[in-house]
């Protein structure tokens, strides 16, 4: 028997095994279980196999049982039930718990004017943010960006948004990006801007798709570049950015048609490639 | 409040929501009649159904992909503005633009994560009647296996010759009037800034984790 023909004898046993054994395992895992039911959409199954957990102090549990409450799944919704089960997640240390009490809390305090809850939302995000929760670095950065609940404060905002860049966020590669361009928080710096708007615009951000075309259009912090600015354009215009859609139009009547047929063929591999990237995801 | 007191008004709507999946891949009337605008509810109700059982993909994907299509089946920068009532013409031009952004976030994401668990339910146009000079008013069950039908009203109005939803009613209560008070509340308490903020809270929260 030749070394491939014993490989294809023995493939399908050992698929057979390993299927075998992660059932076994999932079956030993109440939280696996739970979380397969999640991903099928069966959230009451979810719910029996984290709740028993939950209620035993396990703190993932504890965070996703809010979840379920919050968002109405597999229960019905109640945000003073969701904020309990966080809170005690929190107590147990899960940052992504403090992060979703932290923003219930602003909801509180928007809804009801709460100021008490507004502080209690402030600590919980700083705690999360200095705990490396990227998500909380970028709400942070929203609100001392906005000056919510906090003195404004561009440069407090500008760190953390530079913390959430670094880690991946799409969102606040993008607003960083901003601060580079306007100078906010910090020197201006037109370079960095629009490689920040491209790592953003890279992951799919659109705004960051349309912000980027304008730096290729104007050759600001790039190279002046129509074709590329033309090609980012439609990729933004097409995800109905009212912007991009103009600039898409006035590309199109300044360009000849070799060049835009240089930028759809560039949009179509740019599309493809953000495509291939969330798929990696 | 759409997040938590209509919860179940609301996994109802996204369900049909879903439906809207297909209308990009349907012929869509040149006109908003009475019988495109019921032909177009009743089609959406049938692809639901299709769509919802289909099973393999993770949750997170499954809305993402609802996501988009509400945002094509939706007319939702006109919803905003209905929603922000008087303050959309004393706010900024970031602040519309901003509130804009978040509203659209806020509703794809509310909408599309409540698609999960379905099963067995159907939809059924009962009827359709003109609302106004522009708008048609499609009337239609939802019928469930074990439990009393609901009745979800359908408000069309065509955008460059679409038909998209403006409005939708679950047992005589509009969703977009419900917004509206819930924003004029939050108005009050904190502005335009307060408002923007509770978007930013509700569209910023994560989901379930897995470690």
């Amino acid at each position: 028997m030749t070394v491939m023909r014993k490989v294809l004898f023995f493939l399908p046993v050992l698929m057979f095994l390993t299927a075998l054994f992660a059932n076994a395992r999932a079956e030993e895992n109440p939280f696996a279980m739970g979380w397969q039911a999640y991903q099928q959409g069966d959230f009451v199954t979810a719910r029996k196999y984290w709740q028993p957990l939950a209620e035993g102090g396990n703190a993932l549990a504890q965070y996703n049982m809010g979840v379920l409450y919050a968002e109405g799944r597999g229960v019905p919704a109640d945000r003073a039930r969701a904020m309990a089960w966080w809170r005690q997640a929190a107590k147990g240390g899960y940052l992504a718990a403090s992060h979703n009490l932290a923003l219930a809390l602003i909801e509180e305090a928007s809804l009801k004017g709460n100021r008490a809850a507004a502080a209690e939302a402030l600590r919980l995000l700083r705690r999360a943010a200095d705990g490396g929760l990227v998500r909380s670095q970028y709400s942070l950065a929203q609100m001392y960006a906005y000056g919510l609940g906090v003195e404004r404060n561009d440069a407090i905002a500008r760190r953390l948004l530079e913390k959430a860049a670094v880690s991946g966020l799409a969102a606040a590669q993008y607003n960083l990006a901003k601060f580079l361009r306007d100078g906010r928080g910090g020197p201006r710096d037109l370079a960095a801007a629009a490689a920040w708007f491209e790592k953003a615009a890279l992951q799919g951000h659109v705004r960051a798709q349309s912000r980027l075309a304008v730096r290729y259009a104007r050759g600001e912090g790039v190279r002046r570049d129509p074709v590329t600015a033309l090609a980012w354009a439609t990729l933004a215009a097409g995800e109905g950015e009212e912007l991009a859609a103009e600039n898409v139009k006035a590309l199109r009547r300044s360009l000849s048609p070799a060049a835009i047929a240089a930028a759809d063929a560039k949009a179509a591999r740019l599309r493809d490639r953000i495509a291939a990237s969330r798929k990696m995801l | 409040m759409l997040d938590f007191r209509h919860f179940r008004q609301i996994r109802l709507l996204a369900i049909l929501i879903v439906a809207f999946l297909g209308f990009g891949a349907v012929p869509l009337a040149a006109a908003l009649t009475p019988n495109s605008a019921a032909s177009h509810i009743d089609w959406l109700g049938r692809e639901a159904t299709r769509l919802l059982s289909t099973s393999g993909t993770s949750v997170a994907a499954r809305e993402a992909a609802v996501g988009r299509l509400i945002r094509q089946g939706f007319q939702i920068d006109f919803i905003a503005r209905f929603a922000l009532g008087r303050a959309w013409r004393s706010a900024t031009p970031e602040q519309r633009g901003e509130y804009q952004r978040l509203f659209t976030l806020y509703v794809v994401k509310t909408y599309a994560r409540r698609l999960g668990g379905y099963s067995g339910e159907t939809l059924r146009v009962t009827g359709v009647r003109k609302a106004g000079r522009r708008d048609m008013l499609v009337d239609s069950v939802i019928e469930r296996p074990n439990n009393q039908p609901i009745r979800i009203g359908w408000r069309l109005r065509e955008f460059a010759g679409q038909p998209k939803i403006i409005d939708v009613t679950v047992e005589g209560v509009s969703m977009a009037v419900t917004q509206r008070q819930e924003f004029a509340t939050v108005l009050r308490n904190g502005g335009m800034n307060g408002l923007l903020q509770l978007l930013r809270a509700r569209t910023q929260r994560l989901g379930v984790q897995a470690r």
